[in-house]
């Protein structure tokens, strides 16, 4: 809101420069967006941001009492209200009058209501030049003398009014909730639908304006108005807040309203207004017509205020004086205990902010000065946080790095069109306001954002990648919603960056797996019953690609994307990507030192014909049924052939074993017992037999 | 008698001579066998001495033994010299060239979000701080209503949130974890809640999706001079150099008293520029004593206990601290970006 400080000086005798109030005002939590000066007028324009607890102070009369309790400068009202609705009186014709009722319903959202009938003003008049040049600083559009005169009291007192064409009124006048779908047409020519949680002013026909937010265009005052029907009213919060919004409207009325305006402020209000109409239109007023329910306060905020408590959160002893001084300046009643540690503290009904003590706390902080209050030296509790024994989500990032991943961050909405082309059979969630299509849906794994990484990537003359990212994912399991922590991986184009040492060999399924079996190593103990198997995974090549479970809990998946995925996305080279769960990975067993063997070990190499649809992982399964008696320390395939000499269909695979006993020397018996045993069992249940 | 002193002279100076100009361990060798072989000339020479007389043999002996000496001699250095070049030869056959670049030296980066709010949370670890995460779709009550934010609260028109259908929304900000955190541990408490939050705002200074780091003090002496003086620790440990401060008041429904935290601008130092807007200071932090309806929520007393929260935003601190001037650049995740994380 802009303020003109020639108006300001009229509320408050301040002798500061504006760049040594601005600065007050900002530190004290009204912060100074800009100080402009306006050449014409020789005067300062100062335009202040407000929070929006401060609706007291969106009026020349708050920011003036708010700049008085700040920087101790005199508070005095440029208008003795008593004196001014005196000079009314002279002007009354009793009998014109109105009926005006709150309905049931309303009688929550508008404690009360103050109408008058004014009659016969000029229609010739224009708004004064004076008026004028102060709206138009506080950036008001100049529309019609009286709207003119309401806009001017409401930029000064804080309080907004609305007037009505009063010939167009019919009957009465009805202060109740809207009913649903009926239609009122508003001054901006927009006609809408209510609803019914919104409060109307209506006549015994229809609506004539939305309560607190804006007129009615069929009752507004035109240049041919010569009765009005004057309102000024307190409408809560509560009753307008959230509305202009469900109806896009925002007004300064709303702004006011949202905020909280003052329930003292309509009858001020009322008779500021009616002075400045009958002395710029001239007329004939009534009497001003009150309505008011049983949720109009009838007394003022009393709050206990003790010393000690004001100590125990800011950290700083103020002296009891000060602390009287500050909530006098306020405009607050202090009544102290006889020690002065105690004080029961009145509120004026203008900071219907203040309701607890820490309220008030707040209040001393924000004039006593933040800078004033000295920064403690305490770090306060010692209190020591655990110690992180396990693998933390920071060193997987740093392992991965360290093999030549670069971290990205995506955003974690993604195209819905994405997500369901690479996870087709996961039911996701969807925003009800996203920022655009292609941000809507939560995704519901990483791939979404990587692939995307990658096109981006591409489309700037990139040829390899290797990208990862961790965050959660989010999805329905049997309609429970899963909020998952996940790490990714993705893998594109030569194994290496261009270089004399290398062969531009391209990444494979086993770079990425390398990666992935590196990550698992990185975990303390180990996973012990990990298993790879072939993936049904959608998203993925149906043979290259594996799941990994650990003890039977699905933990992740590894492989190449489905080339018909890469054709659709326009990637032209194969695509290797893993997404692992990150809670198995960081769960922390407790580590224990096995004793090893001090007897000699023994090896035997054993090549099989395998048919090529038999895994490698069948061979492992036999072998550690066979090794009822834990003798094999260590498995391991050290040769894969196909080609001359192996018949086709057919792979040939090099299974090292080696034997070690913990407490003797093994003998060699023991050791062809087994081996002949995993021959045997391969031949007769897989048909593998032993190569030549 | 004495044998010929010019003619053995003359038989050293020949074989010096030799030796000197032999250029191979094989040339040399070959000297040694002219002069110390069954034939050579020294050998020879010692043949002759079975004639002499005993005095005789004493005196020619010596003589014989000075040449010897002399050539031995000559031909050890000179073998020497021999076998230290042909073993320089042999290494210069294996020389390579070191200038070239290593195999594999590919090394992967952390991004800059990650970065900075690594190095946030180390300061508030090393005072104490453990560090929680939560849930990043969450309910009214959570993300709203356990901080003090009503129904119609204003700012719930201030932050505009992303709804689901389903009444749950994206939080947008990391305070429903210490909520939950609250919930879940006895005061005292001392805790810091990094992870992503979203708004609905997408410019130059904003992305619908962002960082926050927030951190909770509760105890039975906890005061706002305490909080003030946390933050200014933080704070230059950050920026790594004392930097002016100031505590401005500012509204939040879950603290209270309130404050923004400006720090003097790092790019003018406070003479005012385009990044602080002409003001000379930037506002990086939001912080407050903890409301006591959100201690209350918490399910912790108010009277026994006072708490202080503070909160961030990364891409704030990431921005400043590495000159970044469009926020939306951290989401792009253009390799040509990410390859300036690498070293550190």
């Amino acid at each position: 809101m802009r303020f003109s400080l020639e108006w300001l000086k009229n509320w408050v005798k301040i002798d500061l420069t504006p760049e040594a109030l601005s600065s007050a005002l900002t530190l004290s939590g009204l912060e100074v967006d800009a100080l402009s000066t306006d050449l014409k007028d020789n005067d300062i324009l100062i335009d202040i941001d407000f929070t929006p607890n401060r609706g007291d102070c969106l009026s020349i009369q708050g920011l003036a009492r708010e700049i008085s309790a700040k920087t101790n400068h005199i508070f005095q009202s440029v208008y003795d209200i008593k004196k001014l609705a005196q000079e009314n009186v002279a002007h009354v014709n009793t009998n014109l009058s109105f009926p005006v009722s709150i309905e049931g319903s309303a009688q929550t959202h508008c404690p009360l209501y103050l109408g008058r009938v004014i009659q016969d003003i000029n229609i010739n008049v224009q708004t004064p030049d004076w008026l004028k040049n102060r709206l138009e600083k506080a950036e008001i559009k100049i529309i019609h003398p009286v709207v003119d005169i309401l806009n001017y009291v409401m930029i000064e007192l804080g309080q907004p009014m609305h007037a009505f064409d009063f010939a167009q009124l019919q009957g009465e006048v009805r202060i109740r909730l809207a009913e649903n779908q009926e239609k009122i047409k508003l001054l901006d020519g927009k006609e809408i639908e209510l609803k019914n949680n919104t409060l109307v002013i209506a006549d015994k026909n229809q609506p004539l304006a939305v309560a607190g937010i804006m007129g009615g265009l069929d009752s507004s005052v035109t240049n041919q108005t010569t009765q009005l029907f004057l309102e000024s009213a307190w409408f809560t919060p509560d009753a307008i807040a959230g509305k202009a919004r469900q109806y896009g409207l925002h007004t300064d009325s709303s702004y006011r309203f949202e905020r909280g305006v003052d329930y003292q402020l309509p009858e001020q209000a009322m008779t500021l207004a009616t002075h400045l109409i009958l002395s710029i239109c001239g007329g004939k007023v009534g009497e001003i017509i009150r309505q008011t329910t049983p949720a109009l306060p009838n007394q003022l905020t009393s709050i206990n205020l003790r010393a000690k408590q004001i100590t125990k959160v800011l950290g700083v002893e103020l002296a009891p004086n000060l602390i009287e001084q500050i909530l006098t300046r306020l405009g607050c009643v202090c009544v102290a205990d006889p020690d002065k540690q105690q004080w029961q503290v009145t509120v004026p009904s203008y900071r219907y902010d203040l309701k607890i003590e820490v309220d008030l706390i707040e209040e001393l902080a924000r004039i006593y000065g933040y800078e004033n209050i000295p920064a403690g030296a305490s770090l306060t509790t010692q209190i020591v946080d655990k110690i992180d024994s396990g693998l933390t989500l920071n060193r997987i990032k740093q392992h991965l790095a360290g093999v030549g991943y670069r971290e990205v961050i995506t955003y974690s909405f993604v195209s819905p069109k994405l997500d369901t082309l690479l996870n087709p059979d996961i039911k996701g969630m969807s925003l009800a306001n996203p920022i655009s299509q292609e941000m809507s849906m939560m995704r519901t794994s990483l791939l979404p954002g990587l692939m995307q990484t990658l096109q981006f990537n591409l489309a700037r003359q990139l040829s390899n990648l290797a990208i990862f990212e961790s965050g959660q994912c989010f999805y329905y399991q049997a309609e429970e919603l899963v909020q998952q922590d996940r790490i990714a991986g993705l893998l594109y184009g030569k194994r290496y960056e261009e270089s004399w040492a290398d062969a531009k060999q391209p990444v494979d399924f086993f770079d990425i797996k390398a990666h992935v079996e590196s990550l698992i190593k990185l975990k303390k103990g180990n996973i012990q019953n990990l298993t790879w198997s072939r993936s049904i995974h959608a998203s993925f090549h149906p043979g290259q690609a594996a799941e990994i479970r650990d003890n039977h809990e699905l933990i992740g998946w590894v492989g190449a994307i489905a080339p018909s995925i890469l054709a659709k996305l326009d990637i032209t080279e194969p695509v290797y990507y893993f997404e692992l769960k990150l809670n198995t990975l960081l769960e922390t067993p407790h580590i224990k030192y096995a004793k090893f063997s001090a007897f000699p070990s023994m090896r035997r190499d054993l090549a099989f014909i395998v048919p090529e649809d038999i895994l490698a992982q069948t061979l492992f399964n036999e072998i550690k049924l066979v090794d009822t008696g834990l003798l094999i320390q260590d498995k391991f395939i050290f040769d894969v052939y196909k080609g001359k000499n192996i018949e086709s269909g057919k792979k040939s695979l090099a299974v090292g074993m080696i034997f070690q006993h913990p407490s003797r020397t093994l003998v060699e018996t023991e050791v062809e017992e087994v081996v002949t045993t995993v021959i045997q069992n391969l031949k007769n249940k897989f048909g593998i037999i032993l190569r030549d | 008698m004495a044998l010929d002193q010019a003619e053995l002279n003359k038989i050293l100076a020949s074989g010096q001579k030799a030796i000197q100009e032999a250029n191979s361990l094989a040339i040399l060798n070959d000297c040694r066998v002219a002069y110390f072989g069954k034939k050579g000339h020294i050998t020879d020479l010692m043949k002759q001495l079975g004639s002499l007389s005993p005095d005789e043999k004493k005196i020619a002996g010596k003589q014989i033994n000075d040449i010897k000496q002399a050539l031995e001699l000559a031909l050890q250095d000179k073998k020497l010299i021999l076998e230290q070049s042909a073993g320089d030869a042999a290494l210069k056959q294996s020389y390579i060239d070191i200038t070239l670049p290593g195999r594999q030296s590919t090394v992967g980066s952390l991004h800059p979000i990650t970065h900075t709010k690594n190095k946030i949370c180390d300061i508030f670890s090393k005072l104490g701080f453990a560090i929680s995460e939560g849930p990043e779709i969450e309910n009214e009550f959570y993300n709203f209503e356990a901080l003090n934010i009503g129904p119609n609260h204003p700012a719930r028109a201030m932050q505009d949130t992303f709804y689901f259908a389903n009444q749950l929304l994206l939080r947008t900000h990391t305070s429903p974890v210490q909520i939950r955190y609250m919930q879940n541990h006895p005061a005292p408490i001392k805790m810091l809640a990094p992870g992503r939050v979203y708004r609905c705002d997408f410019d130059v200074t904003h992305t619908p999706m962002f960082h926050q780091v927030e951190g909770l003090l509760v105890d039975k002496t906890c005061t706002f001079g305490d909080l003030k003086y946390i933050l200014n620790l933080f704070l230059s440990h950050f920026f790594e150099k004392e930097i002016p401060t100031r505590f401005r008041a500012s509204y939040f429904p879950f603290t209270e008293p309130s404050a923004e935290v400006d720090i003097q601008c790092v790019q003018c130092e406070g003479t005012g520029c385009r990044i602080c807007k002409q003001t000379g200071w930037l506002e990086v932090m939001g912080c407050g004593m903890v409301h006591p309806k959100v201690l209350e929520n918490g399910g912790i007393d108010p009277d026994e206990f006072t708490g202080y929260a503070f909160g961030m935003g990364v891409e704030r601190f990431a921005m400043l601290s590495y000159s970044v001037d469009d926020i939306r650049v951290f989401y792009e995740n253009d390799v040509r970006l990410l390859k300036q994380f690498s070293g550190v």
